[in-house]
């Protein structure tokens, strides 16, 4: 299980597309049906149901308005420690909407590729 | 030198036959010589006749066979003597055929046998043999006489013109060899199965979609073979350090214990060495799995013969080409990488099931592939990088003409520029008595096809800045997270401000020119377009902001604050 976990959390952060991820599961010792039951186990406890498409993330964050910089700057062109720290929160909030927003499409991605191969879940 | 040339002798030679052949050669119109040959054996011609025609026959059991002619030139000729084949009596080759051929024990002259008939493409003769010789190895060890990767070697070789005669050949050595491998070491199976499985050309992708039973056969085989490499892997074992040999060459203990590590140090290597050659290659094999989607078996049984009428009816219907991501407004005549296209005949062809089910799309230029290939309708996902596809219709049931009935082009696109647009609903974002001004940005790709299957992410950039933004020179823009893409329209939210500066104002400019990069699955990071954030200030505290073709926004300096 650990096995496919891998190969499918390297998938979800867009280290492989959907056809290399099929590729290396059934690369793995074990039988095609495992594979897929593992899978199916995977995608179900990973996929979420209450997972919005319209919440996308920031491709750029503007940092607190007291440090008039603009938006997308680097954290380090900030030199109060205390707007840093808020600045990088913000970053560190929204890198998490990628990749949650990430995983849930490209699972949703694998889910229906296997679908369509006719490696049916 | 020497001349080989074949007569053949199966048509008298009975089954039972273990002595040896009389051969009767005409020396002239009057005078023949008999020559004796053991079966398995080889005649040889020491006299060169003048007219340069030699005429052989046999005599078997008293019974004559058909005259053979054949022209020498040389000296000394060799001929040898083919056993194999079912030309007349329909026999089927023994184990004792075989044993025959390769009676001398000499691997050197067995294999050039072999490989006289490789080259011979006779593929009837060369599939029994195969077969005959690789079922040695399912045998105990001992009776196999030959190395098998000798035999291998030669027999994965036999490169027969039509594609469809080489992929039987293929399926029979695979499947004969796959049942029977038990016998064979560890590294034996493992080169066995990167000699019997190369990677599959685009040619025999096609091929493989009947044929099933190979495909998973050699998957399981595939999966046998690395679960062992696997199993024999320490994963403990640093490969980094070195065996340590004690170099006392009168301690016996010690010179036994450097060789036992040199051994566990090799072993290990080459261990890992396969693991890496086997992953590589079955990755490329198990890609076939999503295209194989009926059993030979069921091919065969269900075909029926699409009439020339059907045939005419195809060639000449429109194929419907239909992105999946069919979103308004898109290029229907190209198609972004990785995007899956529904390709289907016209219904009114009317064709019964069994005879769709011998059409095949195949891609004969290309670096896509099919999905649910059957009947004239497929999946085609798009390759994943600039290319025209040429994708033919092919009747499957005719392998020997693969006559192509339709083709069809696909022209596959990557992103090569980008527009960004205000966010709908939005409004321009402003500080009263600030220099500001900021948007909410979209991002479209172009050219406008789907670029679902890609990820999309902003690469980092240093800002140059004039005048008044002149300290902000070498600003750097950080590369941003892979964010995903829906049809061609970015999954994201770009927030492009100026930031808020106070007076005193003066002139200035501030350019980032940010690349926009995309990626597909594990391939790297490609720039294709830049996109420059640029801000200016005329001195007044008048803020202006622009961005890939939105924008300029303006605000003054007294506009009322507003957000985004």
């Amino acid at each position: 299980m650990k096995q496919v976990e891998f190969i499918l959390s390297e998938f979800e952060n867009g280290s492989y597309g959907v056809l290399e991820a099929i590729n290396k599961l059934f690369d793995l010792p074990m039988g095609k049906t495992v594979i897929l039951e593992q899978c199916k186990l995977y995608l179900d406890k990973q996929i979420d149901p209450n997972f919005d498409v319209k919440e996308l993330p920031s491709l750029n964050i503007e940092p607190p308005i007291e440090t008039g910089l603009r938006s997308g700057v680097s954290v380090d062109s900030i030199k109060n420690p205390q707007q840093k720290a808020e600045y990088q929160k913000l970053i560190l909030k929204n890198k998490k909407q990628s990749n949650y927003y990430l995983k849930q499409i490209q699972l949703r991605k694998l889910l229906t590729y296997l679908n369509k191969s006719q490696l049916n879940l | 030198m020497s001349k080989s040339t074949y007569i053949n002798l199966i048509n008298v030679i009975p089954k039972e036959i273990s002595e040896s052949v009389e051969f009767w050669i005409k020396r002239s119109s009057k005078h023949f010589e008999k020559v004796e040959v053991p079966c398995g054996g080889r005649m040889q011609f020491k006299t060169n006749p003048k007219d340069g025609v030699w005429h052989v026959y046999a005599v078997v059991g008293g019974i004559k066979t058909e005259t053979y002619s054949t022209i020498f030139s040389d000296d000394s000729y060799v001929c040898r003597i083919r056993y194999w084949s079912n030309e007349i009596f329909n026999r089927k080759l023994t184990k004792s055929d075989i044993s025959m051929l390769i009676s001398e024990r000499s691997v050197t002259s067995t294999i050039d046998r072999l490989s006289d008939i490789v080259k011979a493409k006779d593929f009837l003769i060369f599939r029994e043999v195969s077969q005959v010789l690789l079922s040695q190895y399912s045998q105990q060890q001992e009776n196999a006489i030959l190395p098998l990767m000798e035999v291998v070697k030669i027999l994965s070789q036999g490169i027969f013109d039509e594609f469809d005669v080489q992929d039987e050949l293929r399926d029979s050595i695979v499947s004969n060899v796959l049942d029977n491998y038990e016998n064979l070491s560890l590294t034996e199976k493992t080169f066995f199965m990167l000699q019997l499985t190369p990677q599959p050309t685009p040619k025999s992708k096609s091929a493989y979609s009947k044929w099933t039973k190979t495909i998973s056969k050699s998957c399981e085989s595939w999966l046998d073979v690395l679960g062992e490499v696997d199993t024999d892997i320490d994963p403990e074992f640093n490969l980094n350090v070195l065996p340590e040999i004690n170099f006392n060459q009168t301690d016996e203990k010690a010179n036994r214990a450097n060789k036992e590590a040199v051994k566990v140090y090799n072993q290990q290597f080459l261990l890992r060495q396969l693991q890496k050659r086997l992953i590589n290659n079955s990755s490329r094999y198990f890609s076939l799995i999503p295209q194989v989607i009926r059993t030979r078996e069921q091919f065969e049984n269900e075909a029926l013969a699409i009439d020339d009428q059907c045939l005419q009816l195809i060639k000449k219907s429109k194929i419907s080409v239909i992105p999946e991501d069919n979103f308004a407004g898109r290029d229907l005549k190209r198609f972004g990488a990785g995007e899956r296209i529904n390709l289907s005949l016209p219904q009114k062809i009317g064709l019964e099931k069994e005879q769709a089910n011998q059409l095949r799309w195949v891609c004969r230029d290309g670096s896509g592939y099919f999905l649910n290939n059957c009947g004239g309708e497929a999946i085609y996902v798009a390759g994943s990088k600039q290319e025209l596809a040429i994708l033919s219709l092919v009747n499957i049931k005719n392998p020997k003409s693969h006559e192509v009935l339709i083709e069809q082009e696909i022209d596959t696109a990557v992103p090569n520029d980008a527009r960004m647009e205000r966010q709908d609903g939005s409004h321009i974002m402003h500080q009263y008595d600030t220099f500001s001004a900021g948007f909410k940005g979209e991002i479209y790709l172009l050219p406008n096809v789907s670029y679902s299957e890609l990820l999309f992410r902003e690469g980092s950039a240093p800002g140059v800045g004039t005048g008044w933004f002149s300290d902000d020179t070498g600003d750097q823009h950080p590369v941003g997270d892979p964010i995903t893409i829906h049809n061609n329209k970015v999954n994201g939210v770009d927030t492009v401000s100026t930031g808020i500066k106070h007076a005193p104002y003066a002139e200035g400019t501030f350019d980032w020119p940010i690349p926009w990069e995309y990626k597909e699955g594990g391939s790297p990071w490609e720039p294709f377009t830049i996109a420059n954030h640029a801000e200016v200030s005329d001195g007044t505290g008048r803020a202006s902001i622009e961005k890939k073709g939105a924008g300029p926004f303006t605000k003054d300096l007294d506009a009322p604050t507003s957000g985004y």
